[in-house]
């Protein structure tokens, strides 16, 4: 099932767009993506090993943090009896998040023919991988009782006691391991034909091995490509509906409630768009740097940055509109608890906060109407970074700005965030780190064969 | 078993001539490696059709009707709790964790029928030691022949292959 | 008979029809006046669905838009008909929209800024007015203006097609909503834009580009199906007693049945049938889904409006939808008679 949804067909002509000159034969595409990891001699990896110092000391923070939750409790952070949910969700929310637009990539765009993605996928699957990884350690940290997290599993036990079926929690739980196992099924099969290509250049004999067995004897035959592609696209297929399902989980997640501002029919699709937004920018920013760290110029073009601008411009109109629309449904409904609601949001206690998601999330994006700055790697990257600002905002302001202010005026409380939380925060963006730099020293960054396919497309007549 | 003549190409099109053209030429195409999927041939070579689609289909659709049915023997049955005047058997509520669970389970399925279609793990393939062969995961196109035993008959099929435009050709035992 | 006098037929018999919701409302005004909403909302879709597959197509291309452009370029430029379909609607607010008698349960800012007969008629006038000039200029403007356009036109949909929905369905028994009732709305206009596309697009059987007609319909019928469970798992969970209300209301026959025709005949056969590519790739199997999910859909908005004003308003609405049906697809074929795409006259014989 496939569909040519984006490209006009006189700007398909993949090659030409989607490539500079220095890339467009096999052998290019092959040395290019291969050398940094198989001719280590003629590459510095100066900057690499700094990355790995600094993402080291970050892990090591969040390590030293978690540690501490474990050990005294989530009384460390800024959560109280009202705001009971802290950065700990919102890092969650916010990271799952980044954790879609792998597969929204991959799979989305391959239903809809487009050949672009071939340069981008395998770093934004990688993304997706670890973004999830450390989505699914937030929860458990938060849980208050994490030795128990099990009991979200239907197993037989001496107490008679089953999961609570009809909980959003549950089925984050489910969707949630589902999802990283499924992803990470679907970044191995991507891999295996370009395990076989390392396989067969490497030049010694233990990375001969090491990518051969990864390969599992892959040969190319044109019985294995048959079956690789069915597969590929059958996995897509499903890749799709599961993401959105996931993220819409995560929405119900605050959806499932009573509670003001959160109990919308609009928060499952919109936490998809949003998700879909954060990770666009997330994999902006990987592609900038992947770019620069491994001189790709050639495979990752300004049109890449330009395409995938516009569907970020297009992302944020949705989410100001879903704003709005949330605004609008508090005052028509007429339920005072949503209006007031509304009211401190921008006026109370995190309006600056909330003023400043607005300008990141909504009107600086507009940038992107012009397409000079489109394809101005560094003014998308900076943008990127923004909008991933303006997105951890709105995270975390969905929670505070609910639980400071819910139904019983005596029990309006604010969250003053501890030296804990902002660890939390950042030593996850560390552990991150260091899992993409292991990645890319490790694994071929841009999927081989898939751009090999490009380029033959645009060499054959 | 009959030997195999593996000839080696650099230009895909010159390649897919001599894959098509096999059956004038009096050779026998056995298989083709490519760098990249080459869907045109693949029906050249009559292979069985791929079973991994319905695979998937019945492992995820069995899986989500096991989940949904633990949800209800636990919920309904097992352990029938009130939770706020919603039914026992809360389907709206249910449907999140069979879907989830199914397409896994799915993906799970077409991976293994995809190992065993491919005929993987193959880590010892013969092919590999032959020297013509690194190229077809890279940037060159190979072609499988069954080799004639006759010398003559092999003589000829090697230079029809080389007026096609094969930059090598080498004998292997399969 | 000739192409003119089936359009004639068509027209005199859509007149008819409609006169016939007219003496519906003698006898019951308020019955024959959501019967008539009931229509206009569905050809309103369709129409202005059409139009977003036009301004998507232009920001997207692809084989699927040229394939469909002779069925959604006549439809969208039948938009300006709408203005004259809503009059009746706009003389019948009194009768048809209880907010209109200002009653308690809705908000006094509400009802002075919001729900009133004058901001009720200019919302409408200027999504109406706005979609109109859309269809009239975006098929004018080529290139780098065209896309601009597409991609303006796009976001003033978004915006006014939230407004409007709450307006047209929900606000007939406000102050009930639902946040993504807009969305879903939009959506289901997609839905019936290709449904009306696959009716009557005038390919050859071996166009590839089908398959990607029939692969759209299918993603846009998961969408609605996923954003209209969502919304009702939503509100089940919550079991709010001021949203709640609205589905006690129809929570008895018939309309339980009626839901039960559109999830059964706009969701679940459509999608079964097109997961299968066979179906998905051929014109004659996809038109027949076309049509299976139009009734659904024409069954979904009768279950959105009528049961505010119970089961007597069905009949005017099964006329509504016929008659406007009729009046729109005349209109078209003699639209299109002065160089436009035909739309009327299908069949074998006129596929180019």
């Amino acid at each position: 099932m496939t569909m040519a949804l984006t490209i006009p067909a006189e700007r398909t002509a993949g090659p030409e767009r989607w490539t500079l000159p220095e890339a467009r034969s096999l052998e290019a595409v092959n040395a290019i993506v291969a050398a940094p990891l198989l001719e280590r001699s003629s590459w510095s990896w100066r900057a690499w090993w700094i990355g790995l110092c600094v993402s080291l000391a970050a892990t090591m923070a969040f390590l030293v943090t978690v540690f501490l939750v474990f050990d005294r409790g989530i009384g460390i952070w800024g959560v109280n009896s009202t705001v009971v949910w802290g950065f700990a969700i919102a890092d969650y929310v916010w990271w799952i998040g980044i954790g879609n637009a792998g597969t929204l990539i991959s799979s989305m765009l391959l239903l809809m023919r487009q050949s672009w993605r071939a340069s981008t996928n395998r770093f934004a699957e990688a993304m997706t991988l670890f973004a999830a990884t450390i989505a699914g350690i937030f929860p458990i940290v938060h849980l208050g009782r994490p030795i128990y997290f099990y009991w979200l599993t239907p197993y037989p036990n001496t107490m008679h006691l089953w999961p609570q079926w009809r909980s959003a929690l549950i089925w984050d739980f489910w969707a949630i391991l589902s999802y990283i196992l499924f992803s990470i099924l679907f970044w191995y099969v991507g891999l295996i034909p370009d395990f076989a290509t390392m396989r067969d250049r490497a030049q010694t004999r233990a990375p001969a091995i090491f990518y051969g067995a990864l390969a599992l004897g892959w040969c190319g035959s044109s019985r294995q490509w048959h079956v690789y592609e069915k597969l590929h696209l059958a996995l897509a297929c499903l890749g799709v509906p599961l993401v959105v399902s996931l993220h819409s989980v995560v929405g119900m997640d605050f959806a499932a409630s009573l509670m003001p501002g959160w109990q919308e029919t609009i928060f499952p699709p919109y936490f998809v768009v949003g998700a879909m937004y954060s990770g666009f920018a997330m994999v902006l920013c990987l592609a900038a740097l992947v770019r620069w760290g491994f001189r790709m110029q050639g495979l990752i073009t300004t049109a890449h940055f330009d395409v995938m601008a516009k569907v970020m411009l297009a992302a944020s109109i949705i989410m100001g509109l879903s704003y709005a629309t949330e605004w609008f449904n508090a005052w028509y409904g007429g339920q005072h608890a949503d209006r007031s609601l509304v009211a401190f949001e921008f006026a109370g206690h995190y309006a600056p906060m909330f003023w400043a998601l607005l300008l990141c999330n909504v009107v600086i994006p507009q940038a992107f109407w012009s397409s000079a700055i489109r394809s101005n790697v560094i003014a998308v990257f900076v943008i990127s970074v923004i909008i991933n600002i303006g997105m951890w905002l709105e995270r975390i302001l969905i929670i505070w700005n609910t639980l400071s202010h819910d139904y019983l005026p005596s029990a309006w409380r604010m969250f003053l965030p501890t030296v804990w939380d902002w660890l939390l925060t950042f030593g996850s963006l560390g552990l991150f780190a260091l899992m993409f730099l292991l990645f890319v020293r490790i694994i071929p960054v841009v999927s081989m064969h898939e751009v090999r396919k490009l380029v033959a497309e645009g060499q054959s007549p | 078993m009959t030997q195999l003549l593996l000839a080696e190409f650099t230009d895909q099109r010159r390649f897919v001539e001599a894959a098509r053209r096999g059956r004038d030429a009096q050779y026998r195409v056995v298989e083709v490696y490519t760098p990249y999927p080459l869907e045109e041939l693949h029906d050249e070579l009559s292979h069985r059709e791929s079973r991994i689609r319905p695979v998937m289909f019945v492992g995820g659709v069995l899986t989500a009707a096991l989940a949904y049915g633990l949800e209800y023997y636990s919920a309904a049955i097992n352990y029938p709790y009130n939770s706020g005047g919603r039914p026992l058997d809360a389907w709206p509520a249910f449907m999140l964790v069979p879907f989830a669970t199914g397409i896994l389970v799915a993906a799970v399925c077409g991976f293994a029928t995809f190992l065993f279609e491919a005929r993987l793990p193959y880590l010892s393939n013969p092919l590999f030691a032959a020297d013509g062969y690194g190229g077809a995961t890279q940037d060159r196109f190979v072609l499988a022949i069954e080799c004639p035993q006759d010398g003559d008959d092999r003589s000829a099929v090697t230079k029809r292959l080389s007026d096609f435009g094969a930059i090598s050709i080498q004998q292997v035992e399969p | 008979m000739t192409a003119r006098g089936q359009s004639v037929a068509a027209l005199a018999g859509g007149v008819a029809a409609l006169l016939g919701v007219v003496g519906c409302a003698i006898v019951d005004p308020a019955a024959a006046g959501t019967g008539w909403l009931v229509g206009f909302v569905f050809w309103a879709q369709i129409l202005v669905g059409s139009l977003s597959l036009m301004m998507i197509h232009r920001l997207t291309s692809g084989g699927w838009g040229e394939i469909i452009a002779p069925v959604t370029e006549p439809s969208a430029a039948a938009i300006p008909l709408l203005l004259l379909l809503a009059v009746p609607i706009f003389v019948a607010i009194p009768a048809l929209y209880p907010w209109a008698q200002r009653p308690l349960t809705v908000k006094p800012d509400v009802l002075s800024l919001y729900l009133n007969r004058p901001a009720f008629v200019v919302r409408s006038l200027v999504a109406l007015a706005g979609w109109s000039a859309l269809a009239f200029f975006l098929p004018r403007a080529a290139g780098g203006r065209g896309q601009l356009l597409a991609a303006l036109g796009l976001a003033f949909h978004a915006v006014i097609i939230s407004s409007v929905s709450i307006d047209w369905y929900l606000s007939i028994e406000a102050p009930f909503t639902s946040s993504s009732f807009g969305a879903s709305v939009a959506i289901t206009s997609l839905v019936a834009a290709l449904a009306w596309a696959t009716m009557w697009m005038p390919a050859p059987d071996d166009e590839p580009a089908i398959g990607d007609v029939g692969a759209l319909l299918l993603a846009t019928i998961l969408g609605i199906t996923y954003i209209d469970f969502m919304a009702v798992l939503v509100i089940w969970y919550g079991d709010l007693p001021r949203e709640e209300a609205w589905f006690v209301a129809r929570s008895h026959l018939p309309w339980t049945a009626l839901a039960g025709a559109a999830f059964a005949l706009g969701s679940l056969i459509p999608t079964l049938v097109l997961l299968q590519s066979r179906v998905r790739n051929q014109r004659r199997p996809l038109r027949v889904v076309g049509i299976i999910t139009l009734v659904g859909i024409a069954a979904n908005d009768a279950y959105l409006i009528a049961p505010a004003r119970g089961v007597a308003a069905l009949p005017s609405a099964l006329l509504a939808v016929i008659g406007m049906g009729l009046i729109i697809i005349s209109v078209t074929s003699f639209l299109a008679r002065s160089g436009a795409p035909r739309l009327f006259a299908w069949g074998p014989s006129d596929v180019r």
